[in-house]
């Protein structure tokens, strides 16, 4: 109704506006566009490097290409299966453990209903989060330490022997995963708990009517309904699968030879490379792979998902 | 309904009991660190790390003050880039995502995957220090500590999902009374998401906080420092000394004035609790927890 | 809406006034030159004592000194992000261990120096160093960087308090071998039971096994001379010399000589429990000295091994110029000076007098506990042969050194200059294998079953083909003589 009647008053202004309002939206946009395509895709350009054999002197636009050899170069490095292996492995543990703990302590919060615990435990856990790993590494030194780190402390008060952390690698994963899950609990576990929050009570009540134990709604209500934001955000960390934290890896082991093993991943040994052996060529060649590999699973997994529910795929 | 009473309460207490103990293993390495800050050397050489300050000294915090007149310029930097930088970027954030959750902005489907697309390609260090450096001129100028943070993708689509909420109602009928969208976007779309702004403020401003790696690079002057920037120099320097790996025997390098393990802990109280304190404002608009959305919008 | 444009308009404001700060005017015909070095330059008093610098070249040679100091860990990060950004900047500290020269090098970073520039520009600096040591810069024939004068000689050195030696009764002029080192050891675990000891290197000792590195610091590949007198090269992991040695390691370790567990960090005040208080490395006349002052306690010193003058001594201490430097003849000049003005030295090294330090002889000094200046080491830039000497030092210091740099033994490969453009991949590999297993082993913390996985992982990484192919680049070499 109101349409018709503007659109009889001033018959073009509704159009007119139409495309103002495209030019108005579209100037708002133009800054951030703007800030990307020179932050972001200008320095694209340089992925060619990749595919140079680069030379400090001649630099970006004038080194000799050299078509894929940086590529094989570093896939048949005898270190790159372990960096695959390590880099997929870390990832594939921080998507799952992270989404399992984050998506249980939403619900727990979510049981606890008391609003002034929920804000407690949820600031406390946001805590970690703050913390830049540099801190972080910090922290992780002051428990693992031997001479008088807690854990060490811990366990000789039990009359065990002290553990050297810093040059036993098998203990790495445990403690990255976990030092990984415990800075983002706070900010995922909120994530899911606005999803929560935006079930209507009236559904677990029908629920309890009919007799519906706490696990069951758990079951067939809680978790249909953060199906799409679990969907989403793992779609999202796929995409990153071949990349990580580069200050996680490198700042908590300490670039300890002993635990290369075990904490090398691509990030780490991009930056090690080209600070060692000054090989940019190949440390822009498995920057390259990485984008690629994240681009080629997010496409497929989210042709998955599409496939098999439309709504909860990314695009 | 006895039983189911009961069963009630006690899952609560679990859920109460596991929270708890979550919440105390992000509690207790703050304490950890604080106490370790007020501790003296001798006591933690001893006794190790504790919960508890085995007796009270200042004496960590004296020596890193006393130390350099460098953590108060890392202050003032880091303060003055958080301020400036987070408030340019919200701004812009703002600004990108409400053109991006309209749906019936017509570049909609394609400027989102514009900005998505970054999230999975990245041109690596060298060609963005190329052309930082080389051909933005912002070396050693305090800029170059403020734009390269100032648009992230991830606080768009983050905010951009909170646009999304506000029913289509709200600024149809504004467009109808003739409002600009910029007027839309500030009297109406942004009050009405004071939640996702703070949300994406708080990001911005952590993420200008913990900012060293482009200190790192493109600042050679020392005054224009990082706060995190300091705290990793101060670190790696320990560690390339202590582990010695010059072949050459430093003379201008004091072994023994190095900061210890107790001024290490008092630089990070330092480093970090500014933000803490930050939060502590923040904190109202996270009850309700945090939305994501998909790149489709 | 209004107040926020304001506060818009505001921040703007103080955004380009701040960025206003960054730049600094240039006096008309002044040479600017940067100069990049590996350690961190702070104190209250650094400006001043920059100031007080650039007054003096700016009056007497024109030249204006840019110095940037990068703390010692992020240097090789910062300078090759920097090369492969075609950064323009004129000098750099560069060496075998820092900021690699050879790889420098091969990538084109450094401006070639030719005799006839250095005659010109830099004629002290250039006739101060023996033929020897500007043959050991080259690479293919051509000088790439100026060498630091200091000592430029390798030979194995034990430095130890002298407290222990007061102790135990032990005279140094006992100690010869690593095994004298083992006795002397046991002596002192009788008296402190509870310290780590020593701390000792692999690299340090490659004098001590008549072994000579070849390109780049505990890279495979070393040079041993055959009963022919002919060079040889091999992989050094794989002989019975460092089989000898990690067992020697593990064994201290067993007896409590030293630490079972891997200190990372571990920064415990050094004044009081002596962590790692023996110290086995490269001989340096005056490093007694140097190591009483930083540890607080007296050291003393004793060299047990030959001296060998090779590539890495004096590759170990250069400063190179930039081809991105748009002055190289400033930069040259820039480096005469360094050498031979003894004022601008000093400053840059100990700061102001009165200030910084007190001077208690002609030429040496007793640096202030309240010191506002941490300077750069002398050996970072330019020669150590005219700034003052510490109190504790022997007077003759430069004197000694002279000495030692000309009796040592010049290596008969000095000016071959291996090239590893071939290598990359053996290399890259080998490292990471090095990175991974050196360092346990080196501390006595792995067991034999490590040491054989380790010479396993080399050999796959390529070694063999690293130790032919430099044996084919020598003997070519060689025979070139």
């Amino acid at each position: 109704m109101q349409e018709k009647e503007t659109a009889k008053a001033k018959p073009k202004v509704k159009k007119r506006k139409y495309r103002y309002g495209h030019w108005a939206m579209t100037a708002m946009l133009s800054p951030a566009v703007i800030f990307v395509f020179i932050f972001s895709y200008l320095p694209m350009i340089g992925l060619i490097i990749a595919f140079q054999n680069y030379k400090y002197n001649l630099g970006m636009f004038k080194s000799p290409f050299v078509g894929f050899d940086n590529f094989k170069f570093l896939v048949f490095s005898d270190t790159f299966m372990e960096l695959v292996r390590n880099t997929i492995g870390y990832n594939m543990a921080f998507i799952i453990f992270g989404m399992v703990a984050a998506v249980l302590v939403a619900v727990m919060m979510d049981m606890v209903h008391k609003k002034v615990l929920v804000k407690i435990y949820q600031s406390t856990m946001f805590l970690p989060f703050f913390l830049s790993w540099i801190v972080v590494s910090y922290i992780t030194h002051s428990l693992f330490q031997f001479d008088y780190g807690i854990i060490n402390n811990l366990i000789r008060s039990f009359g065990g022997e002290g553990i050297s952390f810093y040059s036993e690698g098998k203990y790495w994963p445990l403690i990255l995963t976990v030092v990984s899950i415990w800075k983002s609990i706070g900010k995922n576990s909120l994530v899911y708990y606005g999803a929560i929050l935006s079930i209507s009570p009236e559904l677990y009540e029908s629920a309890s009517l009919d007799g519906c134990g706490g696990f069951a709604k758990f079951r067939y209500i809680t978790l249909p309904h953060l199906k799409s934001t679990m969907i989403i955000l793992t779609i999202m960390a796929i995409g990153g699968i071949f990349r990580s934290d580069y200050g996680l890896f490198y700042y908590l082991p300490k670039d300890s030879g002993a635990l290369l093993d075990w904490v090398d991943v691509l990030d780490t040994y991009i930056l090690r490379s080209i600070r060692s052996t000054g090989n940019i060529g190949v440390s822009s060649a498995a920057g390259f792979l990485q984008s690629i590999v994240g681009f080629v699973l997010v496409v497929a997994t989210n042709y998955v998902v599409k496939r098999i529910d439309e709504d909860s795929s990314l695009f | 309904m006895i039983e189911n009473k009961f069963q009630k309460i006690l899952s609560k207490t679990i859920a109460n009991i596991i929270l708890i103990v979550v919440a105390l293993s992000c509690l207790i390495p703050f304490v950890i660190i604080i106490s370790a800050s007020f501790t003296s050397e001798g006591e933690i050489i001893k006794h190790g790390y504790g919960m508890f300050p085995r007796g009270f000294t200042l004496d960590a915090y004296k020596m890193v003050m006393h130390s350099s007149g460098e953590l108060l310029d890392a202050y003032a930097v880091t303060i003055y880039t958080t301020v400036v930088g987070s408030l340019l970027s919200v701004l812009m954030t703002i600004m990108a995502a409400y053109p991006l959750s309209r749906k019936d902005y017509k570049w909609q489907r394609i400027f989102n995957f514009y900005f998505y697309f970054t999230m999975l390609f990245s041109g690596g260090a060298v060609p963005s220090y190329i052309l930082i450096s080389n051909y933005l001129n912002l070396k050693n100028n305090i800029l170059v500590l403020i734009l390269p943070l100032m648009f992230n993708v991830w606080n768009t689509f983050l905010l951009r999902t909170y646009f999304q909420q506000i029913p289509s109602a709200m600024w149809e009928a504004a467009e109808i009374d003739g409002a600009g969208q910029f007027k839309i976007l500030f009297q109406i779309i942004v009050p009405m998401s004071v939640t996702g702004v703070a949300t994406i403020l708080l990001f911005v401003m952590l993420a200008y906080w913990n900012e060293w790696y482009l200190c790192l690079m493109y600042m050679s002057n020392e005054k224009v420092i990082t706060l995190q920037f300091y705290l990793s120099r101060v670190l790696s320097e320990i560690e390339d000394t202590v582990n010695n790996r010059s072949g050459t025997i430093a003379m201008n390098m004091d072994v023994s004035n190095l900061p210890n393990e107790t001024a290490r802990m008092a630089m990070c109280v330092l480093a970090a609790g500014p933000m803490m304190f930050v939060f502590m404002f923040f904190q109202k608009y996270f009850t309700k927890g945090l939305n994501v959305g998909s790149v489709k919008g | 809406m209004k107040k926020f444009t304001k506060t818009l308009a505001g921040i703007l404001a103080g955004l380009t006034m701040l960025s206003g700060c960054g730049t600094e005017q240039a006096t008309e015909g002044v040479e600017t030159v940067t100069w990049y070095v590996p350690m961190l330059i702070t104190g209250n008093g650094k400006q001043e004592v920059l100031d007080k610098v650039n007054d003096i070249l700016e009056t007497k040679y024109n030249l204006k000194l840019d110095l940037i100091g990068i703390d010692s860990g992020n240097y090789n990060n910062k300078m090759q992000v920097m090369n492969a950004g075609q950064e323009e900047y004129d000098l750099a500290f560069t060496s075998h261990w820092k900021n690699s020269y050879s790889t420098n090098v091969s990538n084109g970073v450094f401006y070639e120096l030719t005799e006839e520039d250095l005659k010109k520009y830099a004629p002290k600096t250039y006739e101060s160093m023996s033929d020897n040591v500007w043959k050991a810069v080259k690479i293919d024939g051509k000088i790439y960087a100026v060498p630091n004068w200091q000592i430029q000689t390798r030979a194995a050195c034990i430095y130890t308090p002298k407290e222990f030696l007061d102790e135990t009764g032990e005279s140094l002029e006992n100690i010869k071998t690593l095994d004298d080192i083992t006795g002397y050891l046991r002596k002192v675990q009788a008296i402190h039971p509870n310290c780590n000891k020593i701390k000792a290197m692999w690299t340090q000792l490659m004098p001590y096994y008549n072994m000579i590195e070849i390109y780049e610091e505990k890279m495979p590949g070393a040079i041993v001379f055959n009963k022919e007198g002919k060079p040889e090269v091999i992989n050094q992991y794989d002989t019975q010399e460092f089989t000898d040695y990690i067992d020697l390691r593990q064994d201290w370790v067993a007896e409590g000589l030293c630490t079972d567990k891997y200190l990372p960090d571990s920064n415990a005040d050094k004044k009081e429990i002596k962590e790692e208080p023996i110290w086995v490395h490269v001989y340096s006349p005056g490093g007694d000295a140097i190591l009483s002052q930083s540890r607080g306690y007296e050291m003393v010193f004793k060299q047990f091994s030959n001296a060998v003058m090779s590539s890495t001594g004096v590759t170990a201490a250069l400063t190179g110029i930039s081809a991105t430097s748009k002055n190289p003849t400033a930069a040259l000049k820039m480096i005469e000076v360094i050498n031979t003005d003894a004022e601008v030295h000093n400053l840059l090294s100990y700061g102001i007098e009165g200030v910084d330090y007190v001077k208690t002889s002609e030429n040496q000094i007793e640096r202030k506990e309240e010191k506002t200046f941490r300077g750069v080491d002398n050996w970072m830039m330019g020669t150590i042969a005219n700034t003052y000497l510490l109190s504790n030092q022997s007077p003759t210091l430069i004197e000694e050194t002279k000495a030692f740099n000309d009796e040592a033994m010049p290596s008969p490969l000095l000016g071959f200059n291996a090239n590893v453009d071939n290598l990359t991949l053996e290399i890259s590999n080998c490292k990471t294998v090095i990175n991974e297993y050196l360092e346990m082993l080196d501390l006595g913390l792995s067991d034999d079953a490590k040491l054989a996985e380790f010479r396993a992982k080399l050999d796959e990484a390529g070694v063999d083909k690293i130790v032919s192919e430099l044996q084919s680049q020598i003997d070519e070499w060689y025979a070139a003589q």
